[in-house]
C-alpha cells in the first residue's frame, strides 16, 4: 500500500458565475520513504495540491488516502489532528516563531505530538547542536530552514511536505538544505513531497509529478536519482 | 485636491466601525463632564428660583433679648435706604411638655401677621389660615417634625405665672392649616436656634389675632423678635433680589447682603443679631453639596481626557498601521508629510468634534435631570430650572480634541519616518529576545513552555504592553472608585447624607460604565492589532496542528496576562483615587469599602475582557492557513 494515494482529485473555486478548476483530476501515488518532487510553473495548481495534502484544504471531489485513511473526507477537527500527527511542514520562509529560540521552536511542535523525538537530538542532527539557544533573528536563512526541518521531523510525521524549501535561500545553502532533507528522509524512512518550480530538483527525486493547468501531465520514476552534490542549476 | 478628499472619505468609510466607536467613547466622556459641570449651576438656579418666589429675607435681624426689638429700632432699621421690604414677627424656640407623657417637644412658635407677609411668603399647602382663637398652622412634615393633619387637636402644657405661682395649664390647639416656609427645605430636620445640636419636633404658626387673648393679657404685648428684611440690589435701588434672576449662591448676592448686614450692625443697636442665608441650614447643606459636585466635576475630566487619548492612540495607530501601503504610495508619489498627517488629523478632529457636539447636547440636559431628582430625598425640591452652563463641558471637549490631534500627529509621524520602500511592506514581526524575567532563573524554569512564550511576546510588543496595562489600570481604578463611592455613601450615618447616596448612584453608574467601555474598547483594539500583526504566526500554528482553542489561548493568554498586570496596578490606583476623593470631599473613608468590592472590580474587568476575547475569537480562527505560505521579506 502506498503511503499517499491521490485519486482523481478535483478542487474547484467559484468565481462569480464561472467555476475555476485549480486541480483537475489529479492522481498519483507516493510510496513509503519515497522522495517525490511535484514540479510545475506558478499557477499550475501546486499550492492547491500542497494545501490538500497538508490538510489545510479539502478537495471538491476525489480521494486522498494517507496510510489508508481518506483525508478528503475528514472534518475540520480531524484535519487538525491529521496535521498535528501525520504531516511535517517545511515552509519557504521558515515561519519560525520570532520570540522563541531554535530549541523552543522545535518544542512548540513537539509538545503536542505523541511519538515525538527530543528537540535537542533533532537540532543536533540538522547540525545546530550549538545554536539551540539562538533566536531566529540570530540565525542565517539556511540555519533557520534547518530549524524548520528539525521542527517538522521532530514530530515524527508520516509525510514531510516542503513548499519551495530552497526558494528563499542562496544556491549553496539551498543545496545543503536539500541534502539534509534527502538524508533525513532516507534515514527516518519518511515520504517526502517537495513542491517547487525549480526543474533542476527533479533529478534527485525518486518520483517526479509534473503539474500543468491543474492536471498531472506526467509522472516519472527515477531508477537512479542523482546525488544533490552533482546537480547544478 | 479632489482625489485627496476622495481618499480621505474612502479611508473613513473603510474605518467607519473604529471611528464610530472612537466617537462614542469621546461622546460619553464629554457628555459626562458637561453634565456634571452644569449640575451645580442647575441646583443653585432651581433653589434660587424658589427663594425668589418665596421672597426669602436676605437678612433677619433677631433680638437676643426677651424684650424684643423696640419700635425705635424697627423704625431705624426699616428706614435704611438699603432696606426695601420688611416684615416683623415673633419667633421662639422652646421645649413644650405634652400632658400625660411628660414628653418634651422642641417647638418653634412663630407669631405672624394676620395676612400673608410680604417677606418670606408662607405657602398654604392644606387647610386654611387660622381665623379663630386657639387655631394654629403647622409646618409641612419632615423627618423630625411630627406629622399633623388639618383638624388635629394638640394638647400642650404651658407654664403660666398666675398669682405668683407657676402652673402648667393644658391648652388644646387645633390645626387649621399646613404651610410651607420657603426657608425650611431640609427634610432631615431643622436645628433649634437655641441649641443647634437639637432638631425641632414642631413648628407652629400662630397669627396675631388667633393668639389666645388671655395669654396676651398675661404677657402683655407680644414683643417683636424677628425683622425680616429684603435689601436693595444696589445702594439707592428699589429692586430686591426677588426681582432679579441672580443666583442666591453668587458672590454678588452674598457680598451685597453682607454689606447691608455690616451697615445694620454698625448702627450700634444693642442685643441684636443679623442672620443671612449663610446661616440657614437648608441653604448651607445645598451649597455644601454643590461644592462637592464641583470637585468631582473637576477630577473626572482629567481621567476622561487621558482615557480618550488612549483610545485615539490605539485607533489611530491601528488605522495608520493598516494603511501603510497607502501611505507609502502617497509618499512615493511626492505627497508631503503634512498632507498625509492632515488626513488622519482630519479624521480625528471630525470624530472628536462630533463627539463634543453630541456630548454637550446630550450631557447638558440629561445628567442634571437624572441626578437633580435625587436631591428631593434631602430637601423639598422646587421644580428644576434648566441651566446650560457648558464651560466645563467645553473645556473637556477642547482638551479631548487637542489631545486627539496631538496623538494622531505623533502616531502618523512615527510611521512616516520609515522610507517608502519599507512602508510598502507589512510591518515586519519584531525580533524576539530574552526578557528580564529569564534572568530570574528559578522562576523561569518553573514556567511552562507556553507561558514562557507568552511572556516573551508581551515584552516583545512594549507599546501594546504599556497601552494595555495603562488603560486596564485606568479602567480598574475608575470601576473601583465608582463602586467604592457607593459603599462609602451607604456607610454614612444619618439622613444628612441621603442626597449624597442618591447622587452617588447615577454618578457611580456612569463612571463604572464608562470605565468598562474603556477597557472593552482598548483591549479590543489592541488585541485586534495584535492579531493583525501576527497573522503569520497564527497561520503557522494552525498548520502545525494547533487546535482552535490552543490557537485562541495563544493570543488570550497574553492579553489576560497584560490585563492582570493592569488590574493589579489599577486596584492600587483606585484605592489611591478613592482615598483622595473621600479626603477631599470630606465624607466617609476608604475603610467603608466592602471587601467584596475589591474582588468584584477584578471580576467585572475580567468578565469584560473575556467578552472582548470571545468577540475576537472568530477573527483568530478565520486566519487563513495559506498566509503561512506567503512571503514576508
Amino acid at each position: 500500500m502506498p503511503a499517499i494515494s491521490a485519486q482523481h482529485i478535483i478542487r474547484s473555486f467559484q468565481n462569480g458565475q464561472s467555476e475555476i478548476r485549480a486541480l483537475d483530476d489529479i492522481s498519483f501515488d507516493v510510496e513509503n520513504g519515497e522522495f517525490t518532487v511535484v514540479l510545475g510553473p506558478s499557477g499550475a495548481g501546486k499550492t492547491t495540491l500542497l494545501n490538500i495534502i497538508g490538510g489545510m484544504d479539502s478537495p471538491t471531489s476525489g480521494h486522498l488516502l494517507v496510510n489508508g485513511t481518506d483525508v478528503a473526507t475528514l472534518g475540520k477537527r480531524e484535519l487538525t489532528d491529521y496535521r498535528r500527527n501525520h504531516v511535517g511542514f517545511v515552509f519557504q520562509f521558515y515561519n519560525l516563531m520570532a520570540n522563541l529560540t531554535a530549541r523552543e521552536n522545535v518544542e512548540l511542535a513537539v509538545e503536542m505530538c505523541k511519538d515525538a523525538y527530543s528537540p535537542e537530538e533533532m537540532l543536533r542532527k540538522v547540525g545546530l547542536g550549538d545554536r539551540m539557544d539562538n533566536f531566529p533573528a540570530q540565525l542565517s536563512g539556511g540555519e533557520q530552514q534547518r530549524v524548520s526541518i528539525a521542527r517538522a521531523l521532530a514530530k515524527n510525521p508520516s509525510i514531510l511536505l516542503c513548499d519551495e524549501p530552497t526558494g528563499a535561500l542562496d544556491y549553496q545553502t539551498g543545496k545543503s538544505v536539500l541534502k539534509l532533507l534527502h538524508d533525513m528522509c532516507r534515514e527516518n524512512k519518511k515520504s517526502v513531497i517537495i513542491v517547487t518550480h525549480n526543474a533542476a530538483l527533479k533529478d534527485m527525486a525518486d518520483k517526479v509529478v509534473h503539474i500543468k493547468n491543474g492536471k498531472a501531465e506526467s509522472i516519472e520514476t527515477n531508477e537512479h536519482p542523482i546525488p544533490i552534490e552533482e546537480i547544478e542549476w | 485636491m479632489k482625489a485627496y478628499f476622495k481618499n480621505v472619505l474612502r479611508s473613513m468609510r473603510g474605518n467607519v466601525g473604529k471611528l464610530i466607536s472612537l466617537t462614542l467613547i469621546a461622546t460619553v466622556g464629554v457628555a459626562f463632564v458637561a453634565g456634571l459641570g452644569t449640575l451645580s449651576p442647575t441646583i443653585e438656579a432651581s433653589y434660587s428660583e424658589a427663594y425668589r418666589q418665596g421672597h426669602v429675607p436676605d437678612i433677619i435681624v433677631k433680638a437676643t433679648d426677651l424684650a424684643g426689638l423696640s419700635d425705635g429700632d424697627i423704625e431705624a432699621i426699616t428706614s435704611l435706604p438699603d432696606v426695601v421690604l420688611s416684615s416683623a414677627l415673633t419667633s421662639v424656640d422652646m421645649p413644650i411638655t405634652l400632658p400625660r407623657t411628660e414628653q418634651e417637644i422642641n417647638t418653634r412658635i412663630y407669631v405672624v401677621p394676620d395676612e400673608i407677609p410680604e417677606v418670606n411668603v408662607l405657602t398654604l399647602e392644606d387647610g386654611s389660615w387660622p381665623d379663630e382663637a386657639m387655631e394654629i398652622m403647622v409646618e409641612r412634615h419632615n423627618e423630625t417634625l411630627t406629622a399633623h393633619s388639618v383638624g388635629d387637636e394638640i394638647n400642650v402644657d404651658i407654664p403660666l405665672d398666675i398669682f405668683g405661682e407657676t402652673l402648667d395649664i393644658t391648652f388644646t390647639l387645633t390645626v387649621s392649616g399646613i404651610v410651607a416656609n420657603p426657608m425650611i427645605l431640609l427634610k432631615t430636620g431643622e436645628p433649634m436656634l437655641t441649641d443647634p445640636a437639637k432638631t425641632l419636633n414642631d413648628i407652629i404658626y400662630v397669627t396675631r389675632s388667633s393668639f389666645p387673648s388671655f395669654i396676651q393679657s398675661l404677657y402683655g404685648v407680644i414683643p417683636i423678635t424677628d425683622l425680616y428684611l429684603q435689601v436693595s440690589t444696589a445702594p439707592g435701588a428699589s429692586t430686591t433680589y426677588s426681582d432679579l434672576t441672580l443666583s442666591y449662591y453668587s458672590p454678588e448676592y452674598l457680598d451685597r447682603v453682607n454689606e447691608v448686614k455690616e451697615a445694620i450692625e454698625a448702627m450700634g443697636i444693642e442685643d441684636i443679631q443679623c442672620l443671612t442665608l449663610e446661616q440657614n441650614a437648608s441653604y448651607m447643606t445645598l451649597g455644601g453639596y454643590c461644592d462637592k459636585v464641583d470637585v468631582i466635576a473637576l477630577i473626572f475630566p482629567l481621567f476622561f481626557i487621558l482615557v480618550v487619548a488612549l483610545v485615539v492612540l490605539t485607533t489611530m495607530a491601528r488605522t495608520v498601521d493598516e494603511e501603510r501601503p497607502q501611505i507609502a504610495c502617497m509618499k512615493s508619489l511626492g505627497v508631503g508629510n503634512s498632507r498625509i498627517v492632515m488626513k488622519y488629523v482630519f479624521m480625528a478632529v471630525l470624530c472628536t468634534l462630533l463627539a463634543s457636539g453630541i456630548g454637550l447636547g446630550i450631557g447638558l440636559p440629561v445628567l442634571p435631570s437624572v441626578i437633580y431628582p435625587a436631591f428631593s430625598t434631602l430637601l423639598y425640591s422646587p421644580e428644576m430650572q434648566w441651566v446650560l452652563s457648558p464651560t466645563a463641558g467645553i473645556i473637556a471637549a477642547l482638551g479631548i480634541i487637542l489631545v486627539a490631534v496631538g496623538v494622531t500627529v505623533y502616531v502618523t509621524l512615527k510611521q512616516l519616518h520609515e522610507r517608502p520602500a519599507s512602508l510598502l511592506l507589512p510591518k515586519a514581526p519584531k525580533a524576539g529576545h530574552k526578557t528580564w524575567i529569564e534572568r530570574v532563573g528559578f522562576l523561569w524554569k518553573r514556567l511552562s513552555f507556553r507561558y514562557k512564550s507568552s511572556l516573551r511576546n508581551i515584552f516583545r510588543y512594549k507599546t501594546h504592553l504599556v497601552m494595555t496595562v495603562v488603560s486596564v489600570a485606568g479602567s480598574t481604578a475608575l470601576v473601583f472608585a465608582g463602586l467604592g463611592l457607593v459603599d462609602v455613601a451607604n456607610a454614612l450615618e444619618g439622613g444628612n447624607y441621603s442626597t449624597l447616596k442618591g447622587t452617588m448612584g447615577p454618578i457611580a453608574t456612569v463612571v463604572v460604565c464608562f470605565a468598562l467601555l474603556l477597557s472593552i474598547f482598548v483591549v479590543y483594539n489592541l488585541t485586534n492589532m495584535n492579531i493583525g500583526e501576527r497573522q503569520r504566526e497564527l497561520a503557522t500554528l494552525k498548520v502545525l496542528g494547533y487546535r482552535d482553542w490552543e490557537v485562541t489561548t495563544y493570543i488570550y493568554r497574553e492579553v489576560l496576562m497584560m490585563a492582570l498586570m493592569g488590574m493589579v496596578l489599577g486596584l492600587g490606583l483606585g484605592v489611591l483615587l478613592l482615598w483622595f476623593l473621600t479626603y477631599y470631599l470630606e465624607f466617609g473613608s476608604l475603610g467603608d469599602v466592602m471587601w467584596w468590592n475589591y474582588i468584584g472590580t477584578l471580576l467585572l474587568e475580567i468578565a469584560f475582557i473575556l467578552v472582548v476575547d470571545l468577540l475576537l475569537s472568530r477573527k483568530i480562527l478565520k486566519t487563513d492557513m495559506t498566509t503561512s505560505l506567503k512571503s514576508v521579506e
